[in-house]
């Protein structure tokens, strides 16, 4: 009865609607910041709250400038309802919502002023996103697992965690085009391995080879799906003493290698594997190039103001698994003064988004990172101001639509990268990207002490068998791989 | 004197033996658990734990685990805990049942055996005795929600069930199978990313994944066993429940007791937890005191000595006197688990090294196995984020410990530091900022000696700075540097006349060695045998 008549009380504490309200001018403190942003229809609900907490209750009302409207109230935050959010905006497609927030504090009504929501009339038919969660360390990965999460809703699962595999790191979870039934990652420390998954069927490698040093990650597939890009590297990390960027990420080799899945062989092109530092390799939507960036070697980590990465693209033919006899470069780091970074093609092979900063070959721990795009057909640069932030903005990956990014920042607060998504048009322009939703965002991310990285879309839920996988690095075995060296 | 009185008396001296252990003798023990967990007061950390087979005993446990930072409370909680199980096993009937927290005891000489293991059994137990008249059925359903709430051990239930009601094997075999279809159906559906053998020997019992300590297994056993085993023969039985029985037991409980606490609780172990739990305290005269009369030969040892000396102002003086275990006397490459990197985080600490301090102590938490976080970690990274100026980020830690019940006051007095505008008044916090680099640079631990040169350099009056720089390069052998900055320490160190140590230190040097009774020199003299014993074993 205590409990019924408490939850009646809170509940009529905040039923009435706004009345007497006082207009402010100025848009309300909301966290997330949706206002301006650009979504697609069938998001999940964008819930929000006010920032501080003075406020005793938010009053929201949503109405599509196409039709429709949706009411919602809340004391911390609102939490809109899933299927009238769902038809508002299937509604608005190509249209805005208006959203005008009241607080009441002190008793009394305060209207702020009110702001849009952009529907995109582009879809994102995608299941949703696949990422590493890890918590923001220096060494130590800690609990750290990779997850998929729906974005029609606020459903996340694991796919692997450190809890499956206790003392093991694992990373780069990568599906061939967002598919589920391809995909590929790396498992390190002990009975580590590269596991690719094609159809439910699991094949583990061992791509550390003599001449390679090292196993493969930062995979990219071939669209095709018989070749499977990998970096063969040693990544290291350093440590400032100054309060600013707290780390230097960079790596003492560092050699791309193209796994033949059909041939169970590691072709070794002698142009990817110098003594440069070749790394973040990307097949071109129609497969017959190779991005990738290069870095001439330094004497790291004490020169690591010196790693300037180039932005390079190879010519592939996939046929005879050969690659052109010379590298284009794209985009010169040296002579640019700053380092072009993980390149990501656009599937319908209009754009490629890469990450520019002003150093390094790992763009996350860089704090002036941001991304960029160009256009593979005039080799146009965009440099998507409304995308990119003053913190580190790095990792975009493509919708199966080439319409939609996601990419990680570290916006909020600087440290800690959060999953953005934004659309990009037909002229190359990015609107304002919103944080992925959650059912009360700042209680969900102020709660959360794991970083997000290397996310992608995925068109449908992944299956993976996790005790197969348990067991196949417990077993340690593992398909050998034959190196071709080439050229 | 009637039999229960002997037998009251016997929990109620096990009561109070237990808790002089603990509070006594090892608090240490106490302070290594409470610093690998943070138990949140709010409904998500008690979801999160209930969403796993003995979640409610592993909530339990970290409730009663966080009050060991008031270590009289901790040692009397634990020793409830501890004497409780032998309380259900039914001390009034058999002093004997005293074995188990004697075991239990033993057990948790493995700094890693959590409590929530002696919080299960006691559940369990406790379930067993509340439950004694109760139907199959009703059994049945015990032992569904016991496993869930205390995990595996809830098969000590049926064992006992068993062992008192004499069932068939069919009844036997169909009451196990509830726990244990449990656990597969939990495995299949929400458990997927636990191991089988986690949700079947324990999730929460250990904190090393995977593993499971033999003794883990036979407590519960001898749980079992004292509780419902009948006494082969009437007259030994009769015989057990005399005066002269029951002392007998509780001398045989005491012996065993005793066995395995000297064999469990081996000094060396227990000396470098003291030391780190002293480390935490800031009480830097115990810690060189009790090195004074017994020091273990490790870097994780030479390294608590030595900070406690430099907060002293003693380092200069006293430094080889103590055991030096090498270069890495006074601060250690970074290593990846959660205790042995302690004092080096606490020295970067002391010394103003923010990032250092950070980055260490952020390992140090990550590397804690079974996932938990650490008040004692959260509250020196807050620190370090409150002193970088990383407010935004300090605050999302601050809002954790504002969770917990004895972190949330700091909590509230930091935020009120950073809204008041006040942290450069801080005397700790301030006294950091203007001690940590003011230059920017990659550190590098091969060059520690330089690292805590330009530290010194950064502010003269970091004594501890000059004190480590000068401390650093007797213990590489770079007698040259050490000439060469020695004015420092004469200039800035604030000593009236030249340290003792370092005058034992120049003429060691001037002498090539060659000189009696000189602890540097036998040092010295140490580095080089163990250094040629490396060559040779190459």
């Amino acid at each position: 009865m205590v409990l019924m008549a408490a939850v009646a009380a809170v509940l009529a504490s905040c039923r009435p609607r706004p009345a007497d309200v006082c207009p402010v001018d100025a848009l309300p403190p909301i966290f997330p910041d949706y206002a301006g942003v650009t979504i697609p229809a069938g998001i999940a609900p964008l819930n929000f709250g006010l920032e501080g907490d003075t406020a005793e209750c938010i009053d929201v009302q949503l109405a599509g400038t196409i039709g429709g409207c949706l009411h919602a109230q809340g004391s911390t935050h609102v939490e809109l309802d899933a299927d009238d959010w769902h038809s508002l905006t299937a509604l608005n497609a190509g249209g805005s919502i208006t959203v005008s927030v009241c607080e009441r504090r002190g008793g009394r009504w305060l209207r702020y002023r009110d702001f849009a929501i952009h529907v995109s009339p582009e879809p994102l038919d995608d299941y949703g996103l696949v990422y590493r969660r890890i918590p923001p360390g220096y060494e130590v990965g800690g609990d750290l697992g990779i997850y998929q999460r729906c974005l029609h809703n606020f459903d996340e699962s694991p796919l692997l965690t450190e809890t499956a595999l206790p003392g093991r790191c694992f990373n780069c979870h990568t599906a061939n085009r967002a598919n589920p039934q391809q995909f590929t990652m790396q498992v390190r420390g002990e009975g580590g391995g590269t596991l690719v998954q094609t159809d439910g069927c699991q094949v583990w490698y061992d791509t550390k080879t003599p001449a390679t040093r090292a196993a493969g990650s930062y995979a990219y597939w071939h669209p095709e799906g018989r070749y499977v890009a990998y970096v063969a590297a040693a990544v290291y990390q350093s440590f400032f003493v100054g309060k600013g960027q707290p780390i230097e990420v960079y790596h003492k080799f560092s050699n791309i290698v193209v796994l033949d899945r059909q041939t169970d062989t590691l072709l070794a092109d002698s142009l990817l594997l110098t003594d440069c530092l070749e790394i973040f390799p990307a097949f071109s939507a129609d497969g017959r190039r190779l991005f990738f960036s290069t870095s001439e070697p330094c004497n790291v980590p004490a020169e690591y103001l010196k790693v300037k990465c180039s932005l390079c693209a190879i010519g592939f033919d996939a046929e005879s698994g050969r690659f052109a006899t010379h590298a284009d470069t794209l985009l010169s780091g040296p002579r640019d003064d700053c380092s072009y970074v993980m390149a990501r093609p656009s599937y319908d092979g209009r754009w490629l988004a890469y990450v520019q900063c002003s150093r390094s070959n790992f763009p996350i721990a860089q704090p002036d990172a941001d991304i960029r795009l160009m256009d593979l057909a005039t080799g146009r640069l965009h440099e998507l101001p409304e995308l990119n932030s003053r913190h580190t903005d790095s990792y975009p990956n493509w919708s199966t639509n080439s319409r939609w990014m996601v990419f990680a920042s570290k916006r909020l607060d600087g440290k800690y990268t959060r999953l953005f998504i934004a659309s990009v048009d037909e002229h190359g322009r990015a609107t304002k990207p919103f944080l992925l939703p959650q059912r009360n965002p700042w209680k969900y991310y102020n709660e959360l002490f794991d970083a997000y990285n290397c996310p992608d879309f995925i068109s449908a839920k992944v299956s993976l068998d996790v005790d197969a996988t348990r067991r196949a690095v417990e077993s340690g075995r593992r398909t050998p791989v034959n190196l071709k060296s080439i050229r | 004197m009637s039999d229960n009185t002997i037998s009251n008396l016997a929990a109620a001296a096990a009561l109070a033996a237990v808790f002089v252990f603990w509070f006594v003798f090892h608090p240490e023990y106490l302070n290594y658990h409470e610093q690998n967990q943070l138990f949140l007061l709010t409904a998500e950390y008690l979801a999160a734990r209930l969403a796993v087979p003995g979640g409610l005993a592993d909530w339990l446990s970290e409730g009663v685990v966080q009050f060991f930072c008031v270590p009289w409370i901790g040692a009397l909680l634990l020793s409830a805990v501890l004497v409780g199980t032998g309380l259900m096993c039914g001390v009034r009937r058999r002093v004997a049942a005293l074995v188990v927290p004697a075991l239990l005891m033993v057990h948790m000489g493995d700094p890693n055996a959590l409590v929530s293991f002696p919080v299960a059994l006691l559940m369990v137990l406790a379930a067993a005795r509340a439950l004694s008249h109760a139907s199959v059925l009703a059994d049945a359903l015990a032992l569904l929600v016991l496993y869930w709430l205390a995990g595996p051990v809830a098969v000590a239930y049926w064992l006992i069930r068993c062992l008192q009601r004499c069932h068939s094997v069919v009844w036997s075999v169909g009451l196990l199978a509830v726990p244990m279809v449990a656990a597969l159906v939990a495995h299949a559906t929400v458990l997927g990313q636990y191991p089988l053998r986690s949700i079947v020997l324990g999730i929460n019992y250990y904190r090393v994944p995977m593993q499971t300590p033999a003794l883990q297994v036979a407590i519960p056993v001898t749980a079992v066993l004292v509780y419902a085993c009948p006494c082969p023969a009437a007259g030994l039985a009769a015989w057990l429940r005399t005066v002269p029985g029951r002392l007998t037991q509780a001398g045989a409980v005491l012996a065993v007791a005793c066995v395995g606490v000297v064999a469990c609780f081996p000094r060396e172990l227990t000396e470098l937890l003291r030391a780190d739990m002293l480390v935490r305290l800031g009480r830097w005269d115990v810690i060189i005191s009790r090195a004074e009369s017994y020091m273990p030969h490790s870097a994780f040892a030479s390294q608590c000595v030595n900070l406690a000396l430099a907060q002293r102002r003693q380092l200069a003086e006293r430094q080889f006197e103590f055991y030096q275990s090498g270069s890495d006397a006074l601060i250690q490459r970074c290593v990846r688990d959660n205790t042995t990197d302690l004092p080096s985080a606490e020295a970067f600490y002391h010394l103003g090294m923010v990032n250092s301090c950070l980055r260490y102590y952020s390992d140090i938490q990550e590397s804690i196995l079974n996932a938990r976080k650490s008040g004692r970690c959260e509250k020196r990274i807050a620190e370090c984020l409150i002193v970088n100026g990383d407010y935004r980020v300090a605050q999302k830690h601050l809002d954790l410990l504002k969770k917990s019940l004895f972190y949330a006051a700091w909590a509230r007095d930091a935020e009120r530091c950073i809204a008041a505008g006040r942290v450069d008044e801080h005397p700790r916090w301030g006294w950091m900022r203007r001690q940590r680099f003011k230059e920017n640079f990659l550190y590098d631990y091969v060059e520690i000696d330089k690292v805590l040169g330009r530290l010194f350099l950064n502010n003269r009056q970091n004594t501890m700075a000059l004190d480590y720089f000068l401390a650093q390069m007797l213990l590489d052998g770079n007698v040259q540097g050490f000439a060469q900055y020695l004015p420092l320490a004469q200039t800035y160190g604030g000593h009236p006349d030249m340290p003792a140590g370092y005058a034992d230190a120049i003429r060691c040097i001037r002498a090539q060695g060659r000189v009696d009774s000189s602890p540097y020199a036998d040092y010295a003299r140490r580095q080089m045998s163990r250094s040629q014993t490396e060559r040779s074993e190459k």
